[in-house]
C-alpha cells in the first residue's frame, strides 16, 4: 500500500495542529469513513511518535551522564561535608557550654569583700608615713602594702593572712591561695582564710578545687557556711 | 558559537532563548542548576529515592525543552523553576501512583494545574517503538527529513533550504519517499521477526 500524495498534505496539517476545530471535526469522521486515510494518519502518527522516542532517547542519555557527572561531584570529598558537619556540632557544643558555665567572675564579685583590718584601725589623725602595711591596705594603696608587708621581720599568721588579701586584690589569685593554705586551723584568720582561698578559686576556673572548699567550709559549721552554701547552689 | 550557561548571571530569557535555537547543552545547565534542590523536595514531598527523583527531573526538563522547541510554550507565566518543578510535580505523582506504593494527604496528591503545558507521554506502543529502531537505520536524506518535518515542526520550506533541495515540492516528494520507505522498511521487518 503507498502512501497517498493527496491524504499526507491533511494528515500533516491535523498532526501539526493547523487545522480549525470544523476542519478537524471532518478530518475524524473522514477517518472513520476512509481506511486509507486511517492507515496513513496512524503511520504517520507512529512515526511521530517514533523520532520522539529517538530525540527524546538522546536527551534523557544526555542528562544521564550529566546527574552521573554530578553525582560523582557530590561524592567527591564527603570528608568535607563531615569535617563541616562536625565543626559546627562542636562549635554549637562549645557556645552551649560557655553559657551554661556559671558566671564565676559574677559571684566572685558578688561575694568578695576585702577583709577589714582588725589589727591597728586607722585613725583620722594618723600621718601618710606612719601607717603600717594593714592601713595602707584599710585605704587601698595595695602596693605600698604588699611592699611592707613583704618587708617585715614579723612571720605570723597576720602577715600572711594580710599578704593574701593584697595578693587576691592584686589579682594574684595563685600566690593568695597559697598564702590562705598555710594558715593553720588553730588560727583566728583560719576561717576567713579557708572562705578567701574558696573565692580565689572562683578566679582560677579550678571547679575540683573550688568545690571541695566549698564544700570543706559548708561542713565545718564555720561561720562563713551559709555563704559558701549560695555560691555552691549558685554554680 | 557556543554558549556557556552559568547558574549566576543568567537569565530565564537567556535560557529560553538558548532552547529556540536548539542549543542542547541548556538541558545540561538547567538540569545541574535545579537537580539538588528538585531531589531534596521531592525526596520529602513525595519520599522518592534519589535515583527515581533524578529519572523524574530529568523528564522534566525534557518536557519543558520540549515544549519550548515545539512552540508549545512561547510565553512563560511564570518562571522556568515554577515550570520544571510543577511538571516535576506531576511526573512524582504519576510515579508514585504507579508504584502504588504511598498514602498522601489530598493536598500533596492533587496535580499542578499552575502553569500550562504539554505533556509528554514517555509510553510508547511496540509499534511505535520497532519504527523508532528502523528510522535510525533509514540514513539521511530521510533521517532528517523526517525529523526536521515531523519533530522539530519545520515548515518544507525551510527544510528545503536548509536540506538544499529546489524548492519546497521537491522536498516534500522526497519527504512522501521516504515515508513509504519507512513503511516498507517496517512491514518487511515485521514479516521478518514473526511479530504483527
Amino acid at each position: 500500500m503507498s502512501v497517498n500524495n493527496a491524504y499526507i498534505e491533511e494528515v500533516d496539517r491535523y498532526l501539526r495542529g493547523d487545522m480549525s476545530r470544523e476542519e478537524r471535526a471532518e478530518f475524524e469522521a473522514q477517518i472513520e469513513k476512509n481506511p486509507e486515510l486511517k492507515e496513513l494518519h496512524e503511520f504517520t502518527r507512529d512515526t511521530q511518535a517514533a523520532l520522539e522516542i529517538n530525540e527524546l532517547g538522546a536527551l534523557k542519555q544526555q542528562l544521564q551522564q550529566t546527574e552521573d557527572r554530578l553525582r560523582k561531584k557530590n561524592n567527591r570529598y564527603p570528608w568535607v561535608k563531615i569535617a563541616a558537619s562536625l565543626l559546627i556540632v562542636i562549635t554549637l557544643g562549645f557556645v552551649i557550654y560557655q553559657f551554661s558555665k556559671p558566671n564565676y567572675d559574677q559571684l566572685y564579685d558578688e561575694y568578695y569583700r576585702p577583709y577589714p583590718n582588725i589589727v591597728s584601725p586607722t585613725n583620722r589623725s594618723s600621718e601618710q608615713n606612719s601607717l603600717d602595711a594593714y592601713q595602707l591596705l584599710e585605704r587601698g594603696e595595695t602596693d605600698k602594702a604588699l611592699t611592707k608587708l613583704y618587708a617585715t621581720s614579723v612571720a605570723n599568721d597576720t602577715v600572711t593572712f594580710y599578704l593574701g588579701q593584697a595578693l587576691l586584690a592584686k589579682g594574684k589569685y595563685e600566690e593568695a591561695i597559697a598564702k590562705f593554705k598555710s594558715i593553720a586551723p588553730q588560727s583566728t584568720f583560719f576561717e576567713p582564710a579557708q572562705w578567701y582561698e574558696s573565692l580565689a578559686y572562683l578566679q582560677t576556673d579550678d571547679q575540683e578545687k573550688l568545690l571541695l572548699k566549698l564544700d570543706q567550709i559548708i561542713n565545718s559549721q564555720s561561720s562563713y557556711a551559709q555563704r559558701a552554701k549560695k555560691i555552691k547552689e549558685g554554680l | 558559537m557556543k554558549k556557556e550557561y552559568k547558574g549566576s548571571g543568567v537569565s530565564d530569557k537567556d535560557w529560553i532563548a538558548g532552547i529556540k535555537e536548539g542549543d542542547k547543552t541548556v538541558l545540561d545547565s538547567l538540569y545541574a542548576y535545579y537537580r539538588d534542590e528538585f531531589i531534596t523536595w521531592s525526596g520529602a514531598m513525595y519520599k522518592l529515592s534519589e535515583d527515581n527523583a533524578a529519572d523524574v527531573f530529568q523528564d522534566a526538563v525534557i518536557t519543558f525543552y520540549s515544549n519550548v522547541k515545539s512552540g508549545k510554550l512561547t510565553e512563560l507565566t511564570s518562571s522556568i523553576k515554577t515550570y520544571l518543578f510543577a511538571i516535576g510535580k506531576n511526573l512524582s505523582l504519576k510515579k508514585i501512583k504507579k508504584e502504588k506504593r504511598m498514602v498522601l494527604d489530598d493536598e500533596v496528591l492533587e496535580f499542578n494545574s499552575s502553569v500550562e503545558y504539554q505533556e509528554l507521554s514517555f509510553e510508547y506502543t511496540e509499534r511505535q517503538k520497532t519504527l523508532a529502531q528502523i528510522v535510525e537505520k533509514l540514513g539521511d536524506p530521510c533521517k532528517s527529513i523526517l525529523k526536521l518535518f515531523y519533530f522539530e515542526n519545520f515548515t518544507m520550506d525551510s527544510i528545503a533550504e536548509r536540506l538544499d533541495y529546489k524548492n519546497e515540492n521537491v522536498a516534500k516528494t522526497q519527504k512522501l519517499r521516504c515515508l513509504q520507505k519507512l513503511k516498507s522498511m517496517f512491514e518487511n521487518r515485521a514479516i521478518n521477526k514473526d511479530d504483527l
